[in-house]
């Protein structure tokens, strides 16, 4: 692993890219990121005398290179100039005081030099890893894998596919078993007791996967079964009652084609805009669909309807709950799941055809606060989703999506 | 402690991960308290060790090798009575570990009368035998007792508030500015601060108007004499030093081991004794604890710690995205902050468990933690309340 001095810790390996892109692992000290489309891993230390209890388990070798880089002496060597976060990718919210981080770039490595001589330190550090203290140019990654790297990737990449994995009818991309990807994720940090930020993340995953059963039920099948059994060891072992036992078989959903938009003959004006996965909570709408909208006259004045399909569930699921709404040339339109199309309509003034030409048809959710619109290449965010559902379901990597291939 | 750990070799793997490192719990209810011990040795619990120290902290972990074998396999043997007996209820790490330790520090290894032994211990720890929730609000409620602790409470409000710093006096600050750069590598002199009477000091100037308010820890311009109480509900606490007695009490009391009324009525009185105090908190570390969390939650550029809390938030944005979450904003984060830590200094009293340097960034992080993951949970909420 390489390491890299930043204001707020140590950069090790490769930058986070967009958030989500990244399945993220919070560990005792450390931050670890892998990226969904297989790329190379990285992480910020925020704290490397805690990491380093652990962090070479997951990444061998990062503890010597730490130590060279002087991120265990307590004392700040990285001679400056870099004003940057680990996290400041364009999709992070730009909180006011994340700005004011050029200006304390060096204050936090400058603030804990007051504790001792640096060369005490220093040596100490070496002492401490076994006298391996290399220049920073040496400490080179070794890039064979540690007891905690399987299950480290698979519990930060299971994030990934809970968060943002792009189901959809349209571009014919299988919902997930949710039960699966809780199981799975339940079984991978259980491997990681004792090196996780969140000393009840464990029970969280959980309660998770107890949710999910309870949703669809129990699942018998000889693939899943191990898993299942292992997870009913990790509750039994934690206390958490893992609860439905209830035994069902499970079906793939079908693929359905979602009724289009409703195409009324005496529409005055319509339109279409792409959704935009990115600004709404996993599992609501299709994301390689459109909102489509229409204005009709009736005996009550003008109406707006709008429709956007809704994104497939794995079968026997709920669909999740949001207060969703479209928003189109300033009107709010409130949406509600009807089958497998979110629908809705309100009155607009007749001023509102002008309004309306050429128009983009937003979505929101009430409480999804996604703040700004996240730096995205010429490729549709949902594109990309979905190529990268598609590369993932062709590797199959984990059981959830070997099952939904 | 990690490489200690595994020189331990074969026979701790109960208490140990897939890695062979120990469980999150093995590190905080065995090898912290029971085998480190760093009130006592203050100087293993630094973030970076002396030399010296990591030979002693090594050695130390060896010398109880053979009671944490031990207490691996009684915790085997604990598990299974619990199986036998179908006990779900708690987390047998958080239940067992220490009894289990204890029962190898004793008996050593389990031997051929091990079953029973574990199963009574098991029937122990979860017997109805300790005083509960319900056995303390009828304690309370019987009129003799509750004019009794009304009368402790108005005894302990009117006593003068020991040597108060004079107003004006900033060196209980410049101590705890100085705490706060120090903790998060294990040091800082907490007990010199302490004894100054640092967070007494700091502590008492929210007896002026409207300060405890915009702490976060009351509602009341000033705060006032708590009440007996005669109800309490998990999901409707007031903000701490609005809380009545039971309700400071009430949920930490089942995991306090009272047993006799005797015990019971003593806890009480210190509860009491403990409200009139500075910050409501009875012990000077606790109180300059306190200090410190509620000049860190500013999370401004002044110290290490303030700077290290706000980076938290700063990775909480970054990890909601990623987990498709929002983003959403850290309102009134920093008074919920200063009640969690409240809240979790006053357990710490509660349990007897004193606090080292070493804890102090640990508590403040902690509470931290624990405030952005309620966030993280409310966000999920609100975005499901359709």
């Amino acid at each position: 692993m390489s390491v890299q001095r930043i204001s707020d810790g140590w950069l090790i390996g490769a930058e986070a890219e967009e958030p989500w892109l990244v399945g993220v692992l919070e560990c005792d000290g450390a931050t670890l990121w892998w990226p969904a489309d297989g790329g190379e891993p990285g992480g910020l230390v925020w704290d490397a005398p805690r990491a380093s209890g652990w962090i070479d388990a997951v990444f061998p070798g990062t503890v010597r290179a730490l130590a060279a880089a002087g991120a265990l002496s307590g004392v700040a060597d990285d001679g400056g100039g870099q004003a940057r976060t680990a996290l400041d990718g364009p999709g992070v919210a730009g909180d006011s005081d994340t700005a004011d981080d050029a200006d304390d770039a060096g204050g936090v490595g400058d603030s804990s030099t007051g504790q001792g001589s640096g060369a005490a330190d220093d040596s100490r550090a070496a002492e401490h890893t076994g006298g391996h203290a290399e220049p920073p140019a040496d400490a080179q990654a070794e890039t064979n894998d540690g007891p905690l790297t399987a299950p480290a990737r698979a519990a930060a990449l299971g994030a990934w596919l809970a968060a943002w994995w792009p189901a959809s009818r349209i571009a014919g991309v299988a919902a997930l078993d949710p039960r699966i990807v809780a199981a799975e994720r339940v079984a991978a940090l259980a491997s990681l007791d004792g090196v996780l930020d969140d000393d009840g993340a464990i029970e969280r995953a959980l309660e998770d996967c107890a949710g999910a059963l309870a949703a669809v039920g129990g699942r018998d099948d000889a693939g899943a079964e191990p898993l299942l059994r292992r997870v009913a060891e990790i509750a039994d072992d934690y206390g958490v009652p893992l609860g439905a036992s209830a035994v069902r078989a499970a079906r793939a959903d079908d693929y359905a084609l979602a009724a289009a938009g409703e195409s009324g003959d005496a529409a005055l004006a319509r339109g279409e805009s792409r959704v935009d996965p990115l600004v709404l909570p996993a599992g609501l709408v299709d994301p390689a669909a459109a909102v489509s909208w229409s204005v009709a006259l009736g005996a009550g004045g003008a109406t707006l309807a709008v429709s956007v399909p809704a994104a497939p569930q794995f079968a026997g699921d709920e669909a999740p709950r949001a207060a969703l709404v479209a928003l189109i040339a300033g009107v709010e339109v409130p949406l509600a799941l009807a089958g497998d199309v979110w629908a809705g309509a309100a009155a607009v003034p007749a001023t509102f055809l002008s309004a309306a030409a050429g128009a983009d048809a937003a979505l929101t959710v009430a409480g999804f606060a996604a703040d700004q619109p996240e730096s995205v290449g010429d490729e549709h965010p949902a594109d990309i989703l979905i190529r990268i559902a598609r590369e993932r379901l062709a590797r199959g990597e984990s059981l959830a999506e070997r099952l939904a291939r | 402690m990690a490489d200690a750990w595994l020189a331990l070799g074969e026979g701790v793997e109960p208490l140990s991960n897939a890695a062979g490192l120990p469980l999150a719990r093995t590190t905080k209810l065995i090898i912290d308290p029971l085998v480190v011990r760093p009130v006592q040795n203050p100087h293993l619990a630094r973030a970076q060790l002396t030399a010296e120290a990591a030979v002693e902290l090594t050695e130390r972990i060896a010398a109880a090798g053979d009671d944490l074998r031990a207490a691996a396999a009684w915790f085997v043997r604990m598990k299974q009575q619990r199986r036998a007996r179908e006990i779900t209820e708690g987390n047998p790490q958080e239940k067992y570990f220490q009894r289990a330790y204890e029962l190898a520090r004793r008996q050593g290894a389990p031997d051929e009368r091990a079953d029973e032994i574990a199963g009574e211990e098991v029937d122990d720890v979860h017997s109805d035998a300790r005083i509960g929730a319900a056995d303390l609000r009828s304690y309370l409620a019987d009129p003799g007792v509750a004019e009794a602790v009304a009368g402790a409470i108005a005894r302990a409000w009117a006593a003068p508030p020991d040597d108060a710093a004079a107003p004006g006096d900033r060196a209980p600050d410049d101590a705890i500015a100085e705490l706060l750069d120090a903790c998060a590598a294990g040091e800082g002199r907490l007990d010199e601060i302490a004894a100054a009477g640092a967070g007494s000091a700091v502590g008492l100037r929210l007896a002026e108007a409207g300060a405890a308010r915009e702490a976060g820890l009351s509602d009341l311009d000033r705060p006032a004499q708590p009440a007996v109480g005669a109800t309490a509900s998990k999901n409707a606490l007031p903000k701490p030093f609005d809380r009545s007695i039971l309700e400071r009490l009430f949920v930490a009391i089942a995991t306090l081991d009272i047993v006799t009324t005797g015990e019971l009525c003593a806890l009480v009185e210190r509860q009491a004794e403990r409200s009139a105090q500075p910050w409501q908190i009875g012990g000077e570390a606790g109180r300059v604890v306190l200090a410190a969390g509620a000049r860190a939650a500013a999370m401004d550029d002044e110290t290490d710690t303030s700077r290290r809390l706000r980076a938290r938030w700063q990775r909480e944005a970054f990890v909601r995205r990623a987990q498709r979450l929002g983003t959403g904003a850290a309102d009134g984060a920093a008074a919920a902050f200063v009640r969690r830590l409240w809240v979790r200094l006053h357990g710490r009293e509660l349990r007897d468990q004193s606090i080292a340097a070493g804890d102090v960034w640990d508590l403040l992080d902690g509470a931290m933690r624990s405030v952005v993951l309620d966030y993280r949970d409310r966000v999920k909420t609100e975005m499901t309340a359709a």
